[in-house]
């Protein structure tokens, strides 16, 4: 029926909103926090990213990144500016990075990782695609390179928080779908 | 952890160091030294440890190479801030001794250019 199909597509389109509005507000609350180093930065909206991979599939986490990255520029008052260009570049090498892990979720066995590996990826090509851009574009100076191994070792560090963090959230989701009647909204969680 | 968490981390792992390596270990990444005097310019790779001299207006600037890293060890300006600089080995690192017109600067594989733009 074309009036069920719309229906599941405005829900869908109204969960995404939710999901991308909640991403961008925690983007904004962190761009708050002071960092020792420029570009060190937790990323708990990654955790977003991470949940609607695995509850809505990769279509889902792209068009949220997109709409994180655009509304947090809009709020911050950085859209189109270098720090716009830095994140979208973040996001997009995190979500292709997050593809590549779905693929390996998609094959199964050994090579499905887990919250935490989907997270370390997505964090570690996160920060490798805005080093390599600022370094290439705006701060093409040797002595960034030095600042390399500090921001890499902090998306390590990061990655496995939010990954940790993703997987309890998503555990507490499961329990309450769980709880829920059969037929209910839920989510796929492939192995 | 799933076997496929563990191989990322792992991998993750694997390029900190390789990053360490490379960018932080004295004359990692750092290849080349170059002291540009007014008539002659020197291209030292780092990774031979040697003593080298150059000419200024003033007279011989000396600098000395030891476990990849380069110092000026004898100028003849008045302040020696040159030598008080001490030895360099980072990517990036420019000193100079300016009353001798002597600058140094560590390079590695194509990294003139400018230094930063914004706009």
């Amino acid at each position: 029926m074309p009036g069920t199909a719309e229906a599941a597509s405005a829900l869908r389109d109204a969960r995404l909103a939710r999901f991308a509005a909640l991403a961008a507000a925690v983007h904004v609350l962190e761009a708050g926090l002071p960092s020792p180093v420029p570009g060190i930065k937790p990323g708990l909206a990654n955790i977003v990213t991470l949940i609607v991979l695995l509850r809505h599939g990769w279509r889902a986490a792209v068009v949220v990144t997109l709409l994180r990255v655009v509304l947090s520029g809009l709020v911050l008052g950085t859209l189109f500016a270098p720090t716009f260009w830095l994140s979208l570049a973040g996001g997009l090498a995190a979500v292709a990075a997050l593809g590549l892990g779905a693929l390996g979720r998609r094959a199964g066995g050994w090579l499905a990782p887990g919250p935490v590996g989907l997270s370390v990826l997505a964090a570690c090509a996160h920060i490798q695609a805005q080093f390599w851009l600022a370094w290439s574009w705006f701060i093409p100076h040797p002595g960034l390179l030095g600042l390399l191994p500090l921001l890499q070792g902090a998306a390590l560090a990061a990655g496995l928080l939010t990954g940790l963090l993703a997987a309890r959230i998503l555990e507490a989701m499961q329990r309450k779908a769980a709880a829920l009647p059969a037929g209910s909204p839920g989510g796929i969680l492939p192995p | 952890m799933r076997p496929a968490d563990l191989l990322i981390v792992a991998a993750a792992l694997a390029l900190e160091a390789l990053l360490l390596w490379r960018l932080w270990t004295p004359g990692g990444s750092a290849e080349l030294a170059i002291v540009q005097g007014p008539q002659q310019r020197l291209e030292l790779p780092l990774h031979q440890d040697a003593d080298h001299a150059i000419r200024g207006p003033l007279g011989v600037s000396r600098l000395r190479i030891r476990n990849g890293a380069i110092a000026f060890v004898d100028s003849p300006c008045q302040r020696k801030l040159c030598i008080r600089s001490g030895a360099h080995a980072r990517h990036g690192a420019t000193t100079a001794c300016v009353p001798n017109r002597i600058s140094l600067h560590i390079a590695g594989a194509a990294t003139e250019g400018i230094d930063a733009w914004h706009r």
